[in-house]
């Protein structure tokens, strides 16, 4: 029931609904990232093997593949925190957005990998590298910037950095720990390449949903 | 601690940590066989170390959130415990595999080793990054330079290191290089015992890596190869590593790739340890094979059989590992696979090579793989199938490796009209053609490899060959019968990758051998 006075009962009710609130706040974007962390692995194990399966295993393609998917991380860490501090932005819709592209992206991109991989049939070294960049050029760099956006979000009013980023980061590898082993254990078997990435792809937007909704409902930060 | 010491001590968690992974993936795949899990199940457990690392450290700069020499203690003993422990489960877990060898259960050991140095993130975070409004963009630098020590680790080490050196050298520089790192957050903690005791654990940890690499990493291999049939009796005659995985050769001539069973050096009839009949039969099958394809090199021992075949004018041979070719000048059965003129070997992917050369046609192409390793799909699913189909001329027949796979026998008689399975080999092809025992025998009494006759000249009575052939011909499947054996199995495609998540052994066959 909302408050309609200002004595000190009612002052003390709306700490506690705040405190509730942030917990809950919090609860909810750890539990997001999380889950974007399940979503991450499937895309990063399905996409891979999509990749090798067009450029070969051999080890240089192999490097090449997972350097492609490292440059992008790293460059949307450097583009999240460049955002994060740009006024007017706010992380947690940012964060919304951003899973909602990486699942949009999930649904097609088995389709464009093996598009890039029949234009590229002949490439060679740095032409492989330069299509699996490509390929997964845009949902890499949405995934690295999710962890430094979320940051400032939790860094601001706890003041407290590596509690922040180690939670965050441990939540979201959490996800991505057991997205492996479901992976290796049971969905690759069951959905194959294509489900998996589907059933990525439906996290992510179950994902950005929840965290939208959550910033239309809840304004304050 | 200072910016750069932060970014340099991110950079280097990252390298040695993706290092580690790497290291740590050649042994369990190795243990494996290669099991197409054993990358998912790695990451996983490594995934979860990092969690439960980064959770701990997030606890500890909650509870002490000013404390910050503490913080740079906690990094320093993290990182030297990371990188002794990182060093030795590799040894490790090679002997505990020869107790109980389930390579899936030793994964847990990574979970603490990972946890350590997923600590070291967070605090790095903690202690080099200020709680202001341009948090973000420091989070997002001090990420970027830890996503760029784990490609340096993952290309530098996979890529390079492991092309060059032994795993147990590789092992001990990933070890100095993350000690080294725990230097920059040592230096900086404050004079006193507990800086002077730090310092001796990690010359202790140094110690440990430059010492214990020769004695600890000794029958590696063997451990991880033989489990619990190992016995210190019992090495390898010979180990090639490189970047494109470990070959290991017994005194009795059998070859492992990665752990997994690859033949053996025979290219004779008569004691028919490695069942080349299976070769033969395959040849007789066309009336005349003169340019052959073989995918997979393994011990050359086919290579050699069918580059004798009295009518083949040019083989072509794909192999993805260039150490094979080391093997050749130590085996007489094929080291004249070296020099032989008709012999031309091409270091690759063999999916790749077949896309990349679209006009290529061979009157034989053989395929040697396993159905269940990792990436076998690629050479086995329908879609491989039709790749490897438009480079047959007309007439020609695929003759490949199912392995004993009822889906993959299924997948091929499918997608073929006419297929014979000889013992756990198919032969597939779009024309008729048929298994004759009389034509195999009359081109096994032709066969001369290397200018000996297969069936001395003084040997009238082969009684033996004909013994074999009439077994040989109990092995045989028509199409029929295999699409009604197998009836009620889906075929292998690119997309559900076949057998590789659902049938790999936990324990690699013929381990025992």
């Amino acid at each position: 029931m909302p408050s309609l006075g200002v004595n000190l009962d009612t002052v003390a009710i709306g700490e506690a609904d705040i405190a509730r609130s942030g917990r809950l706040d919090r609860m909810l974007v750890m539990s997001a990232f999380f889950f974007s962390g399940v979503a991450a692995i499937l895309y990063q194990i399905v996409w891979q093997r999509a990749l090798f399966t067009i450029f070969g295993t051999a080890s240089e393609s192999v490097a090449l593949v997972v350097t492609a998917f490292m440059l992008g991380l790293g460059l949307g860490s450097l583009a999240g925190g460049a955002l994060s501090i740009r006024a007017g932005v706010k992380p947690l819709l940012a964060f919304g957005l951003i899973e909602a592209g990486i699942g949009l992206f999930g649904f097609v991109s088995l389709g464009l990998m093996r598009w890039i991989g029949l234009k590229t049939v002949t490439a060679t070294g740095f032409q492989i590298w330069g299509a699996s960049f490509l390929s997964v050029l845009l949902p890499t760099l949405l995934m690295g910037a999710t962890l430094p956006l979320l940051s400032a979000y939790f860094v601001r009013p706890s003041k407290n950095v590596g509690a922040s980023v180690g939670d965050l980061y441990s939540a979201n590898t959490l996800g991505s720990a057991l997205g492996a082993v479901a992976a290796g254990q049971v969905l690759l078997a069951r959905l194959g390449e294509t489900g998996a990435v589907r059933l990525a792809a439906v996290i992510n937007i179950v994902v950005a949903a929840c965290i939208l909704a959550r910033q239309a409902l809840e304004p304050r930060r | 601690m200072r910016r750069s010491a932060s970014l340099l001590v991110a950079f280097l968690a990252g390298f040695v940590a993706l290092s580690y992974e790497i290291l740590w993936f050649r042994v369990f795949a190795f243990a494996s066989g290669g099991a197409a899990p054993t990358f998912a199940l790695l990451l996983g457990a490594y995934l979860l170390g990092l969690a439960w690392g980064s959770r701990l450290a997030a606890r500890i700069c909650a509870r002490m959130p000013e404390q910050v020499a503490r913080h740079r203690a906690f990094l320093v003993d993290y990182l030297l415990l990371a990188n002794v422990l990182g060093f030795l489960l590799i040894p490790a877990v090679a002997r505990l595999m020869t107790i109980f060898p389930y390579w899936n259960v030793w994964l847990c050991l990574v979970i603490p080793v990972t946890a350590l140095l997923g600590a070291v993130y967070p605090l790095v975070n903690h202690l080099g990054v200020p709680a202001d409004a341009r948090v973000g963009r420091h989070v997002g630098h001090l990420y970027f330079v830890n996503i760029l020590g784990s490609t340096v680790g993952s290309v530098g080490t996979g890529f390079y290191l492991l092309d060059r050196w032994s795993l147990s050298q590789v092992a001990m520089v990933i070890a100095f290089t993350g000690i080294a790192s725990a230097m920059l957050p040592l230096a900086s903690l404050p004079r006193g015992r507990g800086r002077v005791f730090r310092a001796a654990l990690a010359i202790a940890a140094i110690s440990v890596a430059l010492f214990g690499a020769r004695p600890l990493f000794v029958h590696l291999y063997e451990r991880l190869q033989y489990q619990t049939y190992y016995t210190p009796t019992r090495v390898f005659v010979q180990t090639i590593e490189n970047r494109a995985g470990v070959i290991n050769v017994t005194a009795g001539g059998v070859v492992y790739g990665g752990g997994l069973y690859d033949g053996q050096f025979n290219t004779g009839l008569k004691n028919d340890k490695n069942d080349v009949i299976r070769t033969y039969a395959g040849l007789s099958l066309h009336p005349a094979p003169r340019d052959v394809l073989l995918v997979g090199l393994s011990t050359g021992s086919w290579a050699q059989i069918i580059s004798h075949h009295p009518q083949i004018e040019a083989l072509t041979v794909v192999e993805i590992n260039r150490g094979y070719l080391r093997l050749f000048p130590s085996h007489p059965s094929s080291r004249s696979l070296l020099t032989n003129p008709k012999v031309r070997i091409e270091i690759d992917d063999g999916r790749r090579w077949l896309v990349r050369n679209p006009n290529r046609r061979f009157d034989l192409v053989m395929v040697h793989i396993w159905h269940w390793p990792a990436n076998a799909t690629n050479l086995l699913s329908r879609e491989a199938l039709d790749i490897l189909r438009a480079h047959l001329k007309p007439g020609g027949i695929l003759y490949y490796s199912t392995t004993g796979s009822a889906r993959v026998q299924r997948t091929g008689a499918l997608s073929f009209p006419h297929a014979l399975r000889i013992m756990n080999w198919l032969a597939v092809s779009d024309a008729p053609f048929v298994y004759r025992s009389q034509a195999l025998l009359r081109l096994i009494e032709s066969y001369r490899i290397d200018e000996v006759p297969q069936i001395a000249p003084d040997e009238s009575n082969h009684s033996w060959l004909l013994k074999r052939i009439a077994r040989l011909q109990e092995q045989i499947e028509a199409r029929k019968e295999i699409l009604s054996r197998t009836a009620d199995l889906d075929i292998v495609t690119d997309d559900n990758m076949g057998t590789e998540w659902t049938e790999y052994p936990l324990w690699p066959p013929l381990a025992a051998n």
